[in-house]
């Protein structure tokens, strides 16, 4: 087999010649295949990152008890650094958060004696951890109210949930068309051949022998195939962001870079595994079907 | 060289019998043909030889070898011990004449500069060199045929199955083609041709195994069989 390796890779690449007709029709069978799926994954990617984004903008307030003493809010500042869920804590003293009302506020303040209680400011990394904290925020002493948009949390996060469950649905759905698709082509291309697999096992040519340089040939159109979707979605994903820094860019940084190395290298892995696989399925009849 | 015993083979469950209890012995170096009516059972019996075919009951010996029970996976093996001319030809269209004859070579894992000692020689036997860059679809069906035996004679195979090498052809390039298995026989290989060419069968004078009804009717000089 080894000895026979330099002639299986050789006709692997000749048969591609030989079968034009059959590699456009795999090669452009895969491409649409993996450039809508592509296209699903980086949609679904930029949706996932706008809605992380959303959620990583709320922010949670605690205002200590105006009786309460002076070093409560720094005790309460103190408990939340490193409780799950929190990304940064900031502890404002009642004369700061004061200064802050009556320079936005001058008139409205102007006379009047400070009304601010001591206030912990609190940005979650992680929303869904926000409801629970403020919950237990609430029974610690010295604590007078906790300030979060609870409900509005719960709602982003049902959107979010159900856009993921969907969109795995719709992807999962789409990778198995794009399977279907991609092995269809490649069978068809396969079953042209059934001819030659017939003599070439008449002539005494093993399973492996028959088998390995179309499976070669499948890993060329996949790859081939999982190139040019790469080329197509980064042209088009490259055309789009900048269409949206134009139009609205306001919702330009809720969207997530995208990694076109990553992108590049997941095509083609993905577009080689596809051509082996459909291959490995569709000759597996052939060779079946006459041993 | 080729031991059957009670063969049967039967299709659709044993409602259709294509061959009979056949037992018939086939010698190292014996040139036989195989002669019947269409549907007689003999390409059945060839195919029985290349393991192309199960046989539903009796046992097959080939080169000393019983291959009844043969795993698919020797069954690449027992085909490069012999050489497979069939009917339609079954060269590989995409493919040169020289690359059609070469590709028995390379299932061998034969070296290139091996093949190209083999060759020139092989294609010299068939009267086939002149043609070595064409195509299939360019040559006469004579030509294609020559090309198949070519092939199949390259590896000096002990045992040539061919399944009615001139059915399609006139009687001049026939007389050729057999004159080639003659000499590929006179060589030393064992060869079982199927047909029904009567001029050819009684011009050659070896043995005449008749088929008919997937049974052995006849076996010996004679034909004894009218087309």
């Amino acid at each position: 087999m080894l000895r026979s390796l330099p002639f299986l890779l050789g006709e692997a690449l000749i048969n591609l010649r030989r079968h034009s007709l059959m590699t456009v029709a795999a090669v452009t069978g895969i491409t649409i295949a993996l450039s809508l799926l592509g296209a699903f994954g980086l949609a679904f990617q930029q949706i996932d990152a706008a809605a992380t984004r959303a959620l990583g903008e709320f922010e949670m307030r605690i205002f200590c008890a105006p009786a309460a003493p002076r070093q409560t809010g720094s005790d309460v500042a103190s408990r939340l650094k490193g409780q799950p869920g929190v990304a940064s804590v900031q502890f404002l003293p009642r004369e700061e958060v004061w200064a802050e009302q009556a320079r936005n506020y001058p008139i409205d303040t102007q006379g009047l004696p400070n009304l601010m209680p001591d206030t912990v400011v609190v940005h979650l990394s992680d929303a869904a951890e926000g409801p629970g904290l403020a919950k237990a925020v609430r029974t610690w002493p010295g604590v007078d109210e906790v300030l979060l948009l609870e409900q509005e949390i719960r709602t982003l996060l049902r959107i979010a949930d159900i856009g993921k469950a969907a969109g795995g649905i719709c992807g999962v759905a789409l990778l198995l068309g794009a399977l279907a698709v991609a092995m269809n082509t490649i069978r068809l291309s396969v079953f042209t051949r059934r001819r030659e697999i017939r003599i070439m096992q008449i002539v005494g040519a093993s399973p492996w022998f028959i088998r390995l340089p179309l499976l070669l040939e499948g890993l060329l159109h996949g790859v081939i195939g999982g190139a040019v979707a790469a080329g197509i979605l980064a042209g088009v994903s490259a055309y789009v962001t900048g269409l949206v820094m134009r139009t609205l860019p306001q919702f330009a940084a809720y969207g997530a870079p995208v990694d076109y190395y990553a992108l590049t290298l997941t095509l083609v892995g993905g577009g080689a595994l596809l051509g082996v696989a459909a291959s490995a399925l569709a000759i597996r009849r052939y060779l079946r079907g006459a041993l | 060289m080729i031991e059957l015993s009670g063969v049967s083979v039967t299709y659709r469950g044993g409602d259709v019998a294509a061959l009979r209890d056949v037992s018939l012995s086939i010698p190292r170096g014996d040139f036989v043909f195989l002669v019947g009516p269409t549907g007689a059972g003999k390409s059945t019996l060839l195919r029985l030889l290349y393991r192309d075919l199960v046989p539903s009951s009796g046992r097959l010996k080939v080169a000393g070898r019983d291959i009844t029970n043969l795993r698919a996976r020797d069954v690449p093996a027992l085909r490069r011990q012999m050489g497979i001319i069939l009917q339609d030809y079954g060269l590989l269209p995409q493919r040169t004449v020289w690359e059609n004859v070469a590709f028995a070579c390379q299932v061998l894992g034969q070296s290139r500069r091996e093949i190209r000692r083999r060759l020139p020689e092989v294609l010299d036997l068939v009267g086939m060199t002149h043609r070595c860059d064409a195509f299939p679809h360019e040559l006469s069906g004579g030509e294609q045929q020559r090309v198949a035996i070519a092939r199949a004679l390259v590896n000096d195979p002990p045992l040539l199955v061919a399944d009615e090498p001139t059915g399609s052809l006139d009687p001049e390039t026939s007389r050729g083609i057999m004159g080639v298995l003659a000499e590929a026989n006179r060589r030393g290989a064992t060869l079982v041709v199927a047909t029904h060419d009567v001029a050819v069968v009684d011009r050659m004078r070896r043995r005449v195994v008749c088929v008919e009804g997937g049974r052995v009717a006849r076996d010996g000089r004679e034909c004894g069989y009218a087309a």
